[in-house]
C-alpha cells in the first residue's frame, strides 16, 4: 500500500528562510519577480508594452500595515490558481505561454512563499488577459490550506498581491525600508516601479545603469554608479559585454592588491534584477583585480543564486568578458603608459597569471613586471639592460639562502618561489633569443665559489676531514672555497628537502618512536642522502688559523661553534642536540678563557 | 601589568608573518618563518599556532609532508603530561581536526607500514577520549583506510560503525561525509549507489573546500561506465577550473584524464595533463602519483590510438624528460608513464598485501576499447 507524504508548509517556510533565502527582505525580490514575469509573459502573449508595477503601503493606525503589489502583467486564470498556487515547485514559467523557460527570472515555483516570511497571509487577486473570465481571489495560510473563489467584478488583467505584516516583521513594513528593499533589487528594471506611502506616489527606478546609453558610456560614469552599487572608490571602470552570457556591465578594478586566491564577488542582475552580491565565476581566474556589476539576460543562476550553472555558454561568457578586461589593459598599455605602471603596482600578479599562458601579453608586459631579486625589487626590464644572464633560485627557501651572498658574488639573482614567477622566467628566450636563464641553488652557488689551491686544500685537510666527522650526526659536510664577503667564516647551505628533513628531525626528536618511525618512512625517499654543507671561507683570516691549530679537542668545539653559529646567521631553528651544541661549546670557551685569567 | 604580561619582543614580527597575504607558497613560507621564529625562542604557544596554520594551508595546497611533519611535532606536544597539558586544553580541538587531515593521508604514503597507521589510529581515538568525542570521524577514517588498502571486507562494518556513531560537531562537514560514502561504494564496487550518494554535491546543495571537485573527479568514469556520459561532462566542465588550480588535486586529474581519453576530449585532455606532470613534481605522496599516472597512461594510449604521435607541453625543467623547445613525443611519455605507475602500483601492492587497487587502475585501461566521443550537445552543458 502506498502513502502520501504529509509537509508541513511551516517547515518547509523555515527551511527557505534559513537555508535558500539570505533573510525574510527577499520576500521583495520574490514578489518583483514574479511582477516583471506577468509583465513579460503578457508582453509575449499580445504585444502589451506598457507593463508597470505598483507598490502601496497602507498604514492604518493601531493595526498592523498592509503591502499591496500590482502589476498589469498576464494574470493567472482560476484553474491555473490552482494549479500553480497549490503545488511547491510548479511555476507557471516552465515551459507555458510558448516562451522559453529562460525568458522568465522567477523558475523554481517557490516565490511565493517566501511572503510567509513576513505575513501570515497571503491574499491575491488576479485576472487573466488571456480569457474573458471573472477575476479570482486566492487566500493562502501557512499552514499549507488555501481558499479560491471568483469575484463578481473583473478589473482590468493583472495580479494584486496584499500582505498584511506579520509580529516581528514590523522593519521590513517602514516607508524608508522598503523604498531601500525596491531601489536594491529592482533598482535597474526597465519597467517602471512606484511606491505609495503616505498618500505620495514615488518612482523608484528612474535612473539606468550607465551601460544601458550603449557602449558610449563615460568611464566617469561608470564610476560613478560603480561607487553608488558597490561603495568605494577604483581605479578604473571597463566596460562589460558578453554575446554568450547576455552581459552589459561594468569592471571595477581594485585600488588594492587582493590575494589571488580570493575569488571576487560580483553584484550580477538577471533580467536587471538584483540575482546576488555574491556571484563567483563569472570571470577568468586571473581577473582577481576587479569587481563587476553586470546584467545578464542569459545566465543560469544555480538555486542558491550565488553562482551560474558551468556549461559552455559560461565559459564562453568567461572568455568574453576575459576578452574585454584583456582589451582595456592592452589599450592602456598603448594610450597611457604611467597609468599602466600604476596598474601594474598594484595588479602586477594578475598580469603574470595572465602572461603565463598569453603571448601577446608576454611580449608586451613581461619587461614591466616586477620581480624580488637579491638587489632588491626590479622590473624585467631594467634586470635584463643590467644582465645577460637571468639567474633565478626556483623556492623562496633557496632564495633566502642565496640573497644573504649573491650579492657580494656580484650576481643578481632572481626568486622564482613565487607562483607564476619560474615559468615566466623560463619563457624569456622565446622573446628575447640571446638571453639564457639558469636556476642556481645555495648548494650550486656555493660550488661556483673560488676553488682554493691544491697546497691550500691540502693545509686544510685535516680541518675538512674533522669538520666531516664532527658534522655527520647532523647530515652536514664540509667543504672550503674562497668567497665574498670575507668577514663570512662559514656558510650553511641547504636543499629544499633537506629544510624538510632538518624540520622532520626537529618533530622526531620530540615524537613517539611510531611517529618518527613514520616520518623517516613517509619522507624516506627524499631523505636518505641529503647532507647540507658547511662550506668555510679559505678568505676568512680565522679559517687559516683553525686549519693551523693542532689541538683536535679545541678544533672539535670550535667547528661545532661555527656550525652553531652558521645556523644562527641562517635562520635555522636548532633542533636539542644543535642547542645542547652551543651550550657545551660556550662553557667550554668560556671555562677556556677563565681559565687563563689569574685566580681571584 | 606586570612584566610577564608583555608581549615578547618576536611577538611583532611573528603576528606579522602570521598574516602574510600572497600565493600558497608565499604564504606557506612565512608560516614556515614564523614556525622557525616561535622554535628559536622556545615558544611553544606560538610554535603551536604557526604550526596549526602551516598544516591547514599545506593539506589544502598539496604540501603533504609539511603537514605530517609538524602535526608530528604539535601532537608530541599535546602528549607530554598527561592529565595535566596547558597546550592540550588549549589547541586540542584543533589539533583533533587537523588529525583527521594526517589520518587521511597517511595511508597515501606506501612507505608508512600498516602497523604505523593502526598505531596513529590508537593515538587518535586516545585523543577523542580525552575530550569525550564522539568517534565518527574515527570509524569513517578507517573506512577510507580500508579502501586505500584494499581491505574490502572490513568497509562496510567501518561503514556502518560510522553512521551509527553520533553527531557532536567534530564529524566532517555534510559535503566531506557525502564524499566518503562515495569513496566508499566505489570501493565495493557499487557506482550507482556511489552516484546517489552524492546528489547532493551533484546538485551542488554540498560544498566545502575541497567539494564537489574531488568528487566531480571521483565520478567521472564510474558514471561512464554507467552510460551516463553526459551528466559525467556536467561534472567535468563544472571542476575542470578548480583541479587545474591546486597541486592539492594532483590524484584528481587522473579521473580527469581518464574520462577525457575515453571521450576523445584530447585537447582539454592534454591540456590536463601538463597540470598533471606539473603537479607530479611538486607533489611526492605515491598515492597521489599512481592516480594521476594511471589517467595519464590512457590518455597517452589513446593519443597513440589516433596517431598523435607528439604533443605541445610547457613543462619546468625538473620534470626528467623536459624539453626547452616543448615537443614532446607521445611514446616515451607513455614509457614514463607507465613505468613509474608500475613501480608505485608494485610498492602499494606490497605494503597492502593485496593487488586491489592496482588491479582497479589497471582495469580502467578496458575504457580505451569503448571510446564514445562526448555528443556536441553533451558538451555545451547544461542544467
Amino acid at each position: 500500500m502506498e502513502h502520501r507524504f504529509q509537509v508541513n508548509l511551516r517547515g518547509i517556510i523555515g527551511l527557505l528562510a534559513n537555508n535558500l533565502y539570505s533573510g525574510p527582505s527577499v520576500f521583495i525580490r520574490e514578489l518583483l519577480q514574479n511582477c516583471v514575469d506577468a509583465v513579460h509573459a503578457r508582453r509575449l502573449l499580445d504585444g502589451f508594452d506598457e507593463g508597470s508595477i505598483q507598490f502601496e503601503l497602507i498604514e492604518n493606525r493601531g493595526a498592523a500595515p498592509t503591502l499591496v503589489v500590482e502589476d498589469n502583467g498576464i494574470g493567472l486564470t482560476e484553474a491555473e490558481v490552482h494549479r500553480f498556487l497549490a503545488t511547491i515547485g510548479e511555476s507557471s514559467k516552465r515551459d507555458e505561454l510558448g516562451a522559453a523557460r529562460e525568458d522568465f527570472i522567477g523558475q523554481f515555483g517557490i516565490g511565493l512563499l517566501s511572503c510567509f516570511m513576513v505575513a501570515d497571509e497571503i491574499v491575491m487577486l488576479t485576472r487573466s488577459s488571456r480569457e474573458n473570465g471573472p477575476a479570482v481571489e486566492w487566500r493562502g495560510r501557512p499552514d499549507g490550506t488555501y481558499s479560491v473563489r471568483p469575484l463578481e467584478q473583473s478589473g482590468v488583467p493583472g495580479t494584486r498581491v496584499f500582505l498584511r505584516c506579520k509580529e516581528g516583521s514590523e522593519a521590513l513594513f517602514k516607508p524608508a525600508r522598503l523604498r531601500e528593499l525596491i531601489a536594491h533589487y529592482g533598482g535597474l528594471l526597465t519597467e517602471p516601479i512606484w511606491l505609495t506611502t503616505g498618500g505620495a506616489r514615488r518612482r523608484i527606478n528612474g535612473e539606468p545603469p550607465p551601460w544601458r546609453d550603449g557602449p558610449s558610456a563615460g568611464r566617469g560614469d561608470l564610476l560613478d554608479f560603480g561607487r553608488r552599487v558597490l561603495g568605494g572608490d577604483f581605479f578604473d571602470a571597463i566596460p562589460l559585454r558578453s554575446e554568450a552570457g547576455g552581459i552589459e556591465g561594468a569592471a571595477y578594478v581594485l585600488t588594492h592588491s587582493p590575494s589571488p586566491s580570493a575569488r571576487q564577488k560580483h553584484r550580477v542582475y538577471l533580467k536587471n534584477m538584483l540575482l546576488t552580491e555574491q556571484a563567483q565565476g563569472l570571470l577568468p581566474d586571473w581577473a582577481f583585480f576587479v569587481r563587476c556589476v553586470v546584467n545578464s539576460d542569459r545566465l543560469r543562476p544555480t538555486a542558491s543564486r550565488e553562482g551560474f550553472f558551468e556549461d559552455e555558454s559560461l565559459e564562453r561568457t568567461r572568455e568574453e568578458l576575459g576578452g574585454c578586461l584583456r582589451s582595456w589593459l592592452l589599450k592602456l598599455a598603448r594610450s597611457d603608459p604611467a597609468r599602466l605602471e600604476r596598474f601594474i603596482a598594484i595588479h602586477y600578479l594578475a598580469i603574470k597569471s595572465m602572461a603565463v599562458h598569453d603571448d601577446e601579453f608576454y611580449r608586451i608586459f613581461i619587461d614591466m613586471l616586477p620581480f624580488e631579486t637579491s638587489r632588491g625589487q626590479t622590473t624585467m626590464g631594467e634586470y635584463r639592460r643590467a644582465n645577460l644572464q637571468v639567474l633565478y633560485a626556483p623556492t623562496v627557501d633557496q632564495f633566502r639562502q642565496i640573497a644573504a651572498v649573491a650579492g657580494a658574488q656580484n650576481l643578481c639573482v632572481i626568486n622564482a618561489g613565487y607562483t607564476y614567477d619560474q615559468e615566466l622566467l623560463l619563457r624569456l628566450p622565446e622573446v628575447f633569443p640571446d638571453l639564457t636563464v639558469e636556476r642556481i641553488d645555495a648548494e650550486s652557488l656555493a660550488q661556483s665559489f673560488e676553488d682554493v689551491s691544491l697546497e691550500e686544500r691540502e693545509s686544510c685537510f685535516d680541518l675538512m676531514r674533522l669538520a666531516d666527522l664532527v658534522l655527520q650526526p647532523f647530515r652536514c659536510a664540509a667543504d672550503v672555497r674562497r668567497f665574498r664577503p670575507t668577514e663570512l667564516v662559514a656558510l650553511y647551505n641547504i636543499s629544499d628537502d633537506g629544510l624538510l628533513m632538518r624540520a622532520a628531525r626537529g618533530a622526531a626528536d620530540q615524537s613517539n618512536e611510531n611517529w618518527a618511525g613514520m616520518l623517516a618512512n613517509a619522507l624516506g625517499d627524499t631523505g636518505r642522502s641529503i647532507y647540507a654543507r658547511l662550506v668555510f671561507n679559505f678568505d676568512n683570516p680565522l679559517v687559516r688559523r683553525l686549519a693551523s691549530l693542532t689541538d683536535r679537542k679545541l678544533l672539535r668545539r670550535l667547528i661545532e661553534l661555527l656550525y652553531a653559529q652558521a645556523l644562527l646567521a641562517g635562520h635555522h631553528p636548532m633542533s636539542m642536540a644543535e642547542l645542547k651544541l652551543l651550550n657545551q661549546g660556550l662553557i667550554e670557551l668560556i671555562s677556556l678563557a677563565a681559565g687563563k685569567g689569574e685566580e681571584p | 601589568m606586570n612584566d610577564n604580561d608583555q608581549e615578547p619582543e618576536h611577538a611583532i614580527v611573528f603576528d606579522t608573518l602570521l598574516v602574510t597575504a600572497g600565493d600558497d607558497e608565499e604564504v606557506l613560507a612565512s608560516l614556515k618563518e614564523a614556525v622557525a621564529l616561535a622554535d628559536t625562542h622556545g615558544d611553544l604557544d606560538r610554535g603551536m599556532i604557526a604550526r596549526l596554520r602551516l598544516i591547514r594551508k599545506a593539506t589544502f595546497s598539496g604540501n603533504h609532508e609539511d603537514v605530517l611533519v609538524h602535526f608530528a611535532w604539535c601532537l608530541a606536544q599535546c602528549q607530554k603530561n598527561p592529565g595535566d597539558n596547558e597546550l592540550l586544553k588549549r589547541f586540542g580541538s584543533e589539533v583533533r581536526w587537523c588529525f583527521k587531515w594526517v589520518i587521511a593521508s597517511l595511508p597515501k604514503f606506501h612507505t608508512v607500514t600498516r602497523a604505523q597507521i593502526a598505531r596513529a589510529f590508537d593515538d587518535m581515538t586516545e585523543l577523542y577520549d580525552i575530550s569525550g568525542e564522539s568517534h565518527r570521524a574515527i570509524h569513517s577514517l578507517r573506512g577510507q583506510t580500508a579502501c586505500i588498502f584494499g581491505d574490502l571486507g572490513q568497509i562496510e562494518g567501518h561503514r556502518d560503525a560510522w553512521l551509527a556513531a553520533p553527531e557532536d560537531g567534530s564529524e566532517d562537514c555534510a559535503a566531506c561525509e557525502a564524499h566518503t560514502l562515495v569513496t566508499l561504494n566505489l570501493a565495493l564496487g557499487r557506482p550507482a549507489d556511489a552516484v546517489n550518494a552524492a546528489a547532493g554535491l551533484i546538485k551542488g546543495r554540498l560544498r566545502c573546500a575541497e567539494q564537489p571537485a574531488t568528487t566531480d573527479s571521483d565520478l567521472l568514469v564510474p558514471l561512464f561506465k554507467l552510460d551516463r556520459a553526459d551528466e559525467a561532462q556536467r561534472l567535468q566542465q563544472r571542476s575542470y577550473r578548480a583541479i587545474r588550480r591546486s597541486r592539492d588535486y594532483l590524484k584528481e586529474t587522473g579521473g580527469f584524464l581518464a574520462f577525457l581519453a575515453a571521450t576523445d576530449q584530447l585537447s582539454r585532455g592534454v591540456e590536463m595533463l601538463q597540470t598533471g606532470i606539473k603537479y607530479f613534481i611538486q607533489v611526492r605522496r605515491g598515492w597521489d602519483r599512481m592516480h594521476m599516472l594511471a589517467g595519464a597512461r590512457l590518455l597517452l594510449r589513446r593519443l597513440l590510438q589516433v596517431d598523435r604521435r607528439e604533443v605541445k607541453l610547457r613543462l619546468l625543467p625538473e620534470f626528467e624528460l623536459y624539453r626547452r623547445d616543448n615537443r614532446y613525443a607521445v611514446e616515451p611519455l607513455l614509457a614514463w608513464a607507465d613505468g613509474q605507475f608500475d613501480d608505485l602500483a608494485g610498492q602499494f601492492d606490497k605494503r597492502n598485501g593485496n593487488t586491489v587497487i592496482s588491479n582497479g587502475l589497471r582495469g580502467m585501461a578496458r575504457l580505451l576499447e569503448t571510446v564514445r566521443p562526448i555528443a556536441k550537445d553533451e558538451a555545451t552543458g547544461g542544467e
